[in-house]
């Protein structure tokens, strides 16, 4: 039930199914609005499935993270069985936090309140004082086990949780998007790991890092011009950094690159050839043997590659490469997804990507290309963070209008793409944006249901 | 131990206090006037700049430090020259970046002109509307050269955060 008031605008953009798919545009106070964020929270983050960590973080048995579906508090754990499970950070006798440590290894999460004890699979096995308490009978302790998130599943190491218990699986709702997700989360058939996260706080609203990475080409060349200009984004195949004359874009920006839209996500291919560029052989190879030929020329060979991609709603990932060192180019992948802490604040979480059995040497490369590009040191992402918060900053006034997501409007479909989801061959789009969009409002809309 | 520690701070070089304590003052003045080529000057050109992350840990739960920056000279320099195209937008307007240094303790390291200095600080920072500020340690190794320069050879820098509350770190701490 909603209570507060939603503007016009976005009363018709919930009403009408194909507005922004058919329009182009999206009302601006999307992107700050305590209301629609309410909203937000009813609906997409309770009924859609998050990405919440990846196995790797929790190896061993008792190994735990602490992890947010908004303001849901989930231990993240593996048990004692190995089995990975997300529980309600609260105990079940007064609510009290079990767990207040962001990360760590226990075989039982005790509350600090009365004592009640549960084992690392979330049942609950001691109650100080239990005859004094509870009498000779004791307390039923099968019905205070520590609740479990409603559904929780694994895809290729990534941990995801539903607060809904029914809706569809983890695998239905990703879609025909797993296919390009395993390029970033599943390149070996030994494995990949992560290294983080990073925790920072942006003050910008939640949505507009994914739906930047779902698909902006059209942002690269100006937002990160600085980047380009001091020729950290490499040799041959650099973005280009325009001259003062301004004029027209870097010939990557006119050469055409696949704008991929598939189950819940979207991806670039980019004509930059910034993905796996300087991948070690050795790292290729295991590719090859994991990957159908077909994949494997898709993803790695092509001169176009998998680069930037997002999933709905907040989770994004990226493959490319970063001059790092004089002379050195080092290819990385990171993972990156965003909880809303408010209309106008998150808290972004970023990882490190890459196979478990590269060579030490590679992953310290790899590692440091991420941290001097995205992260919070990150010169590449600093100035797209400039962005969120400017435009959460301004949209927050009452000269309410629609923003623009025009681009590609007429395009049509690239016809002989092989693989799963749509292609547009285009240098530039906006269509992966309003397939975000369409999915947002979706969800937004399902509030009546 | 923790009293020949005392001993051993009291008991330092006054020079050499002096040195090193002025050396700090005025590396923040470069910074925090934002006079980047000068700073550089005052690195040797094997200076790593290290920030890890805080990580609370409970049990035993092993993993590689997550770090928040890992700079060499290189990308220190690509920091100093992107700020120079005038078209990093996340410090147009620039950072006010404020150090305040304190709690300087030296320690010989056993080089024979190196030294150990830790330093706690407090950075205030604003930008536009934006005010905020972060405290830590910085842990550095600083170094006299062969002409009696004194040099930053590393700084491993840990803050007391968990979860950074500045949107980007885009200056130096």
């Amino acid at each position: 039930m909603i209570h507060m008031a939603i503007t016009p605008s976005v009363e018709e953009e919930l009403e009408d199914s194909k507005h922004s798919m058919e329009s182009g545009t999206v009302p601006d106070e999307i992107f700050n609005s305590e209301s629609i964020f309410e909203l937000e929270k009813e609906t997409i983050f309770k009924k859609s499935w998050i990405f919440l960590a990846h196995e790797s973080e929790i190896p061993n048995p008792g190994d735990y993270v602490l992890r947010h579906i908004c303001d849901d508090g989930l231990i993240v754990v593996r048990d004692e069985n190995e089995k990975v499970r997300v529980l309600s950070n609260s105990c079940r006798h007064q609510g009290m936090e079990v767990c207040r440590t962001e990360k760590g290894n226990t075989t039982h999460f005790r509350c600090p309140y009365h004592g009640w004890t549960y084992n690392n699979s979330g049942d609950l096995v001691g109650v100080p004082l239990e005859p004094q308490a509870y009498g000779q009978d004791g307390l039923e302790k099968e019905d205070w086990r520590l609740i479990e998130a409603p559904k929780y599943d694994t895809y290729k190491g990534m941990i995801f949780a539903c607060l809904t218990p029914d809706g569809e699986s983890l695998e239905t709702f990703l879609g025909d998007f797993t296919f390009y997700l395993d390029s970033y989360i599943d390149r070996s058939p030994n494995g990949m790991e992560v290294r983080g996260p990073q925790r920072r706080i942006v003050d910008g609203n939640w949505k507009l890092p994914t739906i930047n990475s779902m698909g902006d080409s059209y942002h690269v060349a100006i937002t990160h011009h600085s980047v380009a200009e001091i020729g950290a984004f490499g040799s041959g195949d650099d973005m280009g950094a325009d001259n003062d004359e301004g004029g027209t874009f870097s010939s990557n920006q006119r050469r055409p690159g696949y704008e991929v839209i598939a189950g819940a996500g979207a991806l670039t291919f980019s004509p930059s050839g910034t993905a796996f560029s300087n991948y070690p052989e050795v790292l290729r190879e295991n590719a090859r043997q994991h990957f159908s030929e077909n994949t494997f020329e898709l993803f790695f060979d092509g001169n176009r590659r998998p680069t930037n991609c997002a999933f709905f709603p907040n989770t994004n990932l990226n493959n490319t490469s970063i001059v790092y060192d004089d002379g050195k180019v080092a290819p990385y992948t990171y993972l990156r997804t965003i909880r809303p802490l408010g209309p106008d604040k998150a808290e972004v979480l970023s990882w490190h990507v890459v196979e478990k059995d590269a060579p030490e040497s590679y992953k310290e490369r790899s590692y440091q290309a991420y941290l001097f590009s995205f992260g919070s040191s990150g010169i590449v992402e600093q100035d797209d963070v400039e962005n969120f918060r400017g435009i959460t900053d301004v949209v927050k006034g009452s000269l309410n209008k629609d923003l623009n997501y025009q681009i590609g409007m007429e395009q049509e479909e690239f016809e002989e793409w092989e693989h799963p989801g749509t292609a547009r061959k285009v240098p530039l789009s906006e269509a992966n944006a309003r397939h975000y969009f369409a999915q947002y409002f979706d969800y937004l809309r399902s509030h009546s249901e | 131990m923790i009293q020949e520690e005392i001993r051993e701070i009291a008991g330092l070089d006054d020079d050499v206090r002096n040195e090193l304590e002025a050396f700090l003052m005025i590396e923040s003045e470069l910074l925090d006037d934002r006079r980047y080529r000068e700073w550089l000057e005052l690195l040797t050109d094997e200076i790593r700049y290290t920030i890890p992350t805080v990580e609370v840990i409970e049990g035993e739960h092993e993993e590689q430090e997550t770090l928040l920056q890992d700079d060499n000279l290189f990308r220190i320099k690509k920091r100093i020259e992107r700020l120079e195209t005038g078209r990093a937008w996340a410090e147009i307007p620039p950072t006010q970046t404020r150090h305040l240094i304190s709690n300087v303790r030296i320690r010989s390291n056993g080089l024979r002109n190196g030294y150990d200095v830790k330093s706690n600080f407090l950075l205030h920072f604003s930008r536009r509307e934006e005010i905020n500020n972060i405290s830590g340690e910085r842990q550095d190794l600083i170094k006299q050269t062969k002409n009696d320069q004194w040099k930053l050879d590393k700084r491993y820098i840990q803050i007391d955060q968990n979860r950074i509350t500045a949107n980007s770190l885009s200056f130096f701490i």
